[in-house]
């Protein structure tokens, strides 16, 4: 079993810098297409096993698991002016790039921007930052400075409701483990932690996590 | 339904992957003394001991080979007091799942004896697997062996 592994594949195969190339390249196309290629990735299974992998297994196998629960959540999160925010991923319909907000007439709304075509469909487009009384539009410098294409559209659908909304930046789809989700200190009274279901840290930040139903509900009272 | 699939010799064997905690590696086992020569010994799994038999010697009477793709099933394992067990299965060349549809199955002929663990099987185009019914595999006898016996009730 332990015979050497004669790797063609990277001396006149595909990965291979000689010019010479394998014949069989000519009916394969691929090395991987190639039976001696997927022989020699089968033979690595039929191969004995080292001691001290059987040592590092036997020793894994037998510790007690650590971890109790496994109930993670996946969340989009981003960041609007200095704050970072996350909306489970489910609510999540789609995220875009910028697009021009046609103003809705005589509307005195400071949440409701207007509307916004979304590949031939009219969303409403909200602003976040009016809604959670966060300064998107200010930001440290170096936000600023990067200010204009990291900026994305995130489309918010909840019970069939779509509201759009612009942030800052897109961090990305983490999945967090519910336990690592802390309460919101019952003292905050801002506008912002009325709205959070809790904070996870992530890369060394507070991450606040919105609560898709009181956000809702708020969007709701403010179409008004 | 899921299945995981392994081989004895080339014959293809499956279990039903809802049977499969998880699939291990052979780890070192302890010796089990006093045994079925299918008995492969205790592993020392998350701190407690369960007992490990090796599939291939239980049917065809011949220990695994020690290769990486021999691997230890740990299964859910439910007695003939409808206890639940963990039970940990050798088998070889346990690297893929495979989906089949449990309609197909044929009823084996063999339903005699107290310990028909293959009960099941389906053809497809390279030839027959076979369903080892992990529940079956041990004897009433060899049930009491590995996990004790029952608790007599008291009269």
């Amino acid at each position: 079993m332990d015979e050497q592994i004669k790797n063609c594949w990277s001396t006149i195969g595909v990965w291979g810098a000689e010019d010479e190339k394998c014949p069989r390249l000519d009916d394969v196309l691929h090395c991987r297409n190639c039976d001696v290629y997927s022989n020699a990735g089968r033979s690595l299974l039929t191969r004995a096993i080292p001691e001290d992998y059987q040592d590092y297994w036997t020793s894994l196998l037998a510790r007690e698991k650590t971890r109790k629960s496994h109930d993670s959540l996946s969340i989009v999160v981003f960041r609007l002016g200095d704050e970072w925010l996350g909306l489970p991923t489910i609510t999540i319909k789609e995220i875009s790039e910028i697009r021009p907000v046609h103003g809705i007439p005589n509307s005195q709304n400071l949440v409701v921007k207007g509307l916004v075509n979304v590949r031939g469909e009219l969303k409403l487009w909200v602003s976040m930052g009016r809604l959670l009384s966060v300064d998107k539009g200010g930001g440290s410098d170096t936000f600023a400075l990067r200010k204009s294409f990291l900026e994305r559209l995130v489309i918010f659908v909840k019970d069939g409701e779509q509201f759009v909304f612009p942030v800052s930046e897109i961090i990305g789809t983490h999945r967090i483990w519910r336990e690592n989700i802390r309460e919101v200190p019952a003292t905050a009274a801002n506008s912002i932690y009325s709205h959070l279901a809790g904070l996870f840290e992530l890369e060394g930040r507070n991450v606040g996590l919105l609560d898709e139903e009181l956000l809702f509900n708020s969007l709701q009272r403010n179409l008004v | 339904m899921l299945f995981v699939i392994f081989y004895v010799g080339d014959d293809r064997y499956v279990v039903d992957a809802k049977k499969v905690i998880e699939v291990v590696p052979l780890v070192k086992l302890s010796n089990f003394p006093n045994t079925a020569n299918y008995v492969a010994g205790l592993c020392n799994y998350r701190a407690v001991p369960v007992p490990v038999i090796d599939i291939r010697c239980l049917l065809d009477g011949i220990m695994s080979r020690a290769v990486m793709s021999t691997r230890i099933l740990l299964v859910k394992y439910t007695d003939y007091n409808d206890h639940e067990h963990h039970l940990g299965m050798i088998v070889e060349h346990a690297t893929e799942t495979i989906s089949l549809e449990i309609e197909r199955f044929h009823r084996s002929v063999q339903h005699s004896s107290e310990n028909n663990y293959v009960s099941n099987m389906i053809t497809d185009e390279s030839g027959i697997i076979q369903w080892v019914d992990v529940d079956r595999l041990l004897s009433r006898h060899d049930c009491d062996v590995l996990y004790g016996s029952p608790v007599e009730p008291k009269e």
